[in-house]
């Protein structure tokens, strides 16, 4: 049994795996020692993936519904009939009716090639990546420029800063390696400082642990960033520093219930000339001013010489993003306008000029009526997307949906044809870790039951509409994505093999972040509790449920970890409540319901509830809003409002 | 020990007589004439310069200047996911055993923690309860034990365990690298068996090169950068003496990742599922397990005694540590020294560091006064 070296499909961090392939199936992973993301080490993702591969409930042949049920056929019948639905729609409505959802699992060159297939065979921009309702909404406009930045490098420069301050994020768990490398640092010195609602690990090491309201945290923002402005003599600076008067003493204290003088210390600490880190996650960002508090992170960061990253993610969330699975920008951020003659003359075929639609308003459009179609590779919107009931309804408005994954998920069961797709171990390609590392992701073993790769699928989607297709070999697409793109000039399967892959360039080349204007505008928490519904309710990504579950709850080690989901709840709460851990709730919000075992928690703030995110039973989505950012038009979603109800 | 053995493979009486001198191309032919008989695992170089365990089909693949695995030898034995059986649900409960291949293994070159591991991991398969699976592979293995002259990483200390750099028992053969030739050790009956495949002709040891031997673990000693005392934490973490706030620390930085106990050349723990094949068939399939993962102690009425990652450390630390399981296990360590958590640990909570910090600081307070 020989060892093939691959890029694990866990999450973001792009530790380098082995993958052991025995008669067809994975049966061992282990670590590498000299590999600089994991060195030596998986997190329990990681030891536990081949489970998910070698999963006997995979998709096993393509399936197209049929009188309301779901009947086996042949690849070319399946083709077929997408073809030939997709055409419909185009012939009728043209691109504008159909939507295209990419992956942040797949591979760069798959995504690169449904980039191009909905853009120039499908005739529309309207393709997005589930990553939106999460961190990666900042790639977009106008923070792309900022987004893909220099912060990225964070394997071992991490270890070395002096302060760290985490908002709304929980390492440890989103991204364990960059948890891991937090933890190296506390045992070097290091200080601490946390803002979160609820616990997150190492919060006994930390210097300073505010647990602000949910919501609140772009009040503990500007009032961080108006104690770090005081003081100062630039004009500008003065008069964002008189409208952020507002965030005084007692205006933060009642929003955000945290310390004002442990908010003093943050920004005294944060003005010191040594090495500084802020990281973010969704805590920050989920909400409708995400733009806000990520503009003001910036410019905290801008006054401070602070660096920035924003954690979670997905195994090539970046990669996707890089590959231009966005509506207004193609590979390696360059925008539809400045480059569509250079991709169009690359390509030899056009495509439409104006920006598409993002995910968000694509289900808007479903909503209206006015997208017909849609294509969705690997992603299971259903429980991804906030408000779970408003996504199915937009999914069974559609005329036409494709789903392509390697499991049944819960969208799948809206679509009318399901392809089976190929995991990451059965197929060659590249994946772009959060760093920027460009890293190969090699086959071990062949194709599972009668599923395809999905760089195959596209290229018998395109046979189907009647082109003879260049190539559909990873090397030769990456020279593709290379030649056309600036920061992957350097990337060829060569230089990949050559040692743990190739960093690419950053998009932002040592320029300082285009900052907004900070909004003149009074700032509250967005949906605040009321008589009807008193609590707040947050949720959060846990280590061992990742991509949306569909990948996790099939591996019966991390299905264990927490066989459903549940509600935590505030020792005071449930004695309000009378309820003890293990007895049922139903949580109740303007959306949605939801029926949860109780856990006691004292580390988390009175009047909140916890539930996972995307959890396996009990999806938190189901009770999210989706509330939209005001500047943006991106979806805010993470927290709301609920009541509970004993049972 | 000797009970165990006699199943898996014949003690032989370790004297002088039981060592004999091998040139190193004579090495070469007999593991080439024994590769004609049994499947031979070696180390091979991979493409990233580490080190793998492999079988191998020719002997010009040997990696020699090998280090050692990251990935434990365990895993020829305790496969991290291995089918059991086949069993229909057709009516009637029907299990089918997967055929089995009779073939011996021989793993050459494995190091001596990897070789003590295993010793223990024998006692855990066969003490109460037989598990076949495992003992079916270990009693059809051939141990080559290489002796660490120089050990290959500065994290290892099995200086620290009693579990090398040279081993006095548990391997099959021990080969000691000489320079110009091998001294080989014949430790059991199974070693002899291998020399017998290989055609080798018995050349006993003389006393020039024992003596050569000797000095050649006297130089080992000197290499060891991670060396600790685990004697005084033995006691304390056995006498329950240390103190709450150290296994908090431990529990604060500990991720659950499970990298060290998969690692482990002695954690054993593992799970098992069940999977269809189809409508009729499913298998039961065995897969590695870590005490530091919450499911693994989570009973089910949901109530989880070891729920806090603290307590899980704990509850490892006691397992490598505490001479209770010593005592049961013919006073081995729990810990063998191969240093693969130092390496795999992402926040450095391997056993060296816990064993100096129980040492440094964790006794009670009212113990300190009485010290």
């Amino acid at each position: 049994m020989k060892g093939i070296l691959s890029t694990c499909g866990g999450c973001g961090c792009g530790c380098g795996i082995y993958l052991y392939g025995e008669e067809g199936r994975i049966k061992s992973v282990a670590p590498l020692r000299i590999h600089p993301a994991s060195k030596g080490n998986l997190c329990m993702k990681g030891w536990n993936i081949h489970q998910s591969i070698n999963s006997s409930e995979r998709l096993k042949k393509p399936l197209i519904k049929r009188n309301g049920t779901f009947q086996e056929a042949t690849w070319e019948e399946a083709i077929d009939f997408v073809v030939k639905g997709f055409k419909k729609i185009l012939k009728r409505e043209g691109g504008k009716g159909i939507g295209v959802i990419g992956s942040q699992k797949i591979t760069n060159e798959e995504n690169y090639s449904l980039m191009k297939f909905a853009r120039t065979l499908l005739e529309t921009n309207n393709i997005d990546l589930c990553g939106r309702f999460y961190c990666f909404s900042l790639q977009s406009e106008p923070f792309n420029v900022f987004y893909g930045g220099s912060i990225y490098d964070y394997t071992d420069e991490l270890q070395e800063n002096d302060i760290v301050f985490i908002i709304g994020a929980n390492p440890a768990e989103e991204n364990p390696q960059i948890g891991a490398r937090i933890l190296k640092a506390l045992r070097r010195g290091v200080k601490l400082f946390i803002v979160n609602p609820r616990e997150i690990k190492f919060g006994l090491l930390s210097e300073v642990y505010l647990k602000n309201i949910p919501g609140s945290e772009i009040g503990v923002i500007n009032s961080i960033l108006r104690l770090i402005l005081e003081g100062r003599e630039d004009t500008e600076e003065k008069e964002l520093f008189e409208f952020l008067e507002l965030y005084n003493q007692k205006f933060i204290e009642e929003l955000s219930g945290v310390n004002f003088e442990e908010l003093k210390k943050i920004a005294e600490d944060l003005k010191k000339p040594v090495k500084k880190l802020i990281l973010f996650s969704s805590g920050l960002v989920s909400n409708e001013f995400l733009s806000d508090s990520v503009n003001s992170i910036l410019y905290i960061a801008k006054l401070t010489g602070s660096k920035v990253y924003s954690l979670g993610g997905q195994n090539n969330f970046r990669g996707a993003v890089e590959m231009g699975v966005q509506p207004g920008y193609l590979t390696d951020y360059q925008s539809i306008a400045e480059v569509k003659k250079k991709f169009e003359k690359a390509w030899g075929r056009s495509f439409p000029d104006e920006v598409g639609l993002n995910v968000f308003e694509m289900l808007e459009e479903a909503l209206k009526y006015t997208l017909k179609g849609m294509y969705i590779v690997g992603e299971n919107i259903v429980v991804s997307a906030p408000d779970t009931d408003r996504t199915k309804r937009a999914l069974s408005n559609l005329e036409f949906l494709v789903v392509q994954d390697i499991f049944m998920s819960e969208t799948a069961q809206f679509a009318d044809v399901i392809l089976p797709a190929s995991s990451f171990a059965e197929k060659d390609g590249t994946f772009t870790n959060l760093e920027g590392r460009v890293q190969r992701v090699r086959k071990v073993i062949e194709p599972r039951f009668e599923s395809k790769p999905d760089l195959h699928i596209l290229n018998l989607l395109e046979v189907g509409f009647g082109r003879t297709p260049k190539s559909d070999v990873p090397t030769k697409i990456m020279k593709e994505i290379s030649s056309l793109s600036p920061h992957y000039k350097n990337v060829s399967y060569e230089e990949l093999d050559k040692g743990f892959g190739v960093m690419v360039d950053f998009p932002l080349d040592g320029k300082v972040p285009k900052i907004l204007p900070i909004e003149k505008r009074y700032v509250k928490t967005p949906e605040s509790p009321d008589i009807e519904y008193p609590y707040y309710l947050i949720t959060e990504n846990i280590v061992f449920c990742h991509t949306s579950s569909t990948f996790s709850k099939h591996s019966s080690i991390l299905r264990r970890e927490l066989p459903r989901g549940e509600a935590e709840l505030n020792p005071k709460d449930a004695r309000e409540l009378d309820v003890r851990t293990g007895q049922m709730v139903k949580i109740i919000s303007r959306r949605g319901e939801l029926i949860l075992p109780v856990k006691i928690n004292p580390e988390i703030l009175a009047g909140t509830v916890f539930v996972p995110l995307n959890f396996i039973s009990g999806n938190s989505n189901i009770l999210t809003g989706a509330k939209v950012d005001m500047r943006l038009k991106l979806a805010g979603w993470k927290f709301c409002t609920v009541r509970l109800e004993k049972l | 020990m000797e009970v165990l053995h006699s199943k898996i493979g014949e003690v032989i009486k370790m004297d002088s007589k039981n060592k004999i001198i091998l040139s190193k191309h004579e090495l070469i032919t007999a593991l080439k004439n024994v590769m004609t008989k049994m499947d031979v695992v070696a180390p091979v170089k991979g493409s990233e310069g580490e080190t793998h365990f492999q079988k191998i089909e020719s002997t010009e693949e040997i990696f020699w200047k090998y280090t050692h695995d990251l990935y434990p030898s365990k895993n020829f034995f305790l496969k991290q996911e291995e089918d059991l059986f086949r069993f229909s649900v057709n009516g009637k409960i029907d299990l089918k055993e997967f055929p089995v291949s009779q073939r011996k293994i021989v793993i050459f070159g494995i190091r001596s923690c990897d070789v003590k591991g295993l010793e223990y991991s024998d006692l855990f398969f066969s003490n109460t309860y037989k598990d076949n699976y495992y003992l079916e592979k270990r009693k059809r293995s051939i141990l080559v034990s290489m002796a660490c002259v120089k050990p290959p990483f500065d994290t290892c200390f099995c200086i620290c365990t009693n579990s090398g750099p040279f081993l006095e028992s548990g391997f099959d053969l021990q080969i000691v690298d000489l320079g110009e030739q091998y001294l080989i050790d014949i430790g059991t009956k199974k070693g002899e068996d291998f020399l017998k495949a290989g055609k080798v002709k018995l050349v006993n040891a003389g006393e020039k090169e024992l003596a050569r031997v000797e000095e050649l673990k006297k130089e080992a000693d000197v290499y060891f950068e991670t060396a600790t005392y685990f004697a005084k934490a033995i006691v304390q973490v056995t006498g329950n003496k240390v103190k709450r706030e150290l296994w908090e620390d431990f529990g604060e930085a500990c991720i659950s990742c499970g990298s060290c106990t998969h690692l482990c050349p002695m954690c054993t723990c593992f799970d098992v599922y069940d999977w269809m094949e189809d409508g009729n068939y499913g298998v039961r399939t065995r897969i590695w397990d870590s005490c530091h993962y919450a499911g693994y102690t989570r009973e089910a009425s949901g109530h989880n005694p070891r729920g806090e990652s603290e307590e899980r450390v704990k509850r490892r630390c006691y397992h490598k540590l505490s001479y209770q399981y010593m005592k049961i296990n013919n006073n081995l360590h729990g810990c063998v020294g191969c240093g693969r958590c130092v390496i795999a640990c992402p926040v450095s909570l391997d056993i060296p560091t816990i064993v100096k910090r129980i040492r440094r600081e964790g006794l009670i307070k009212k113990e300190i006064e009485k010290v």
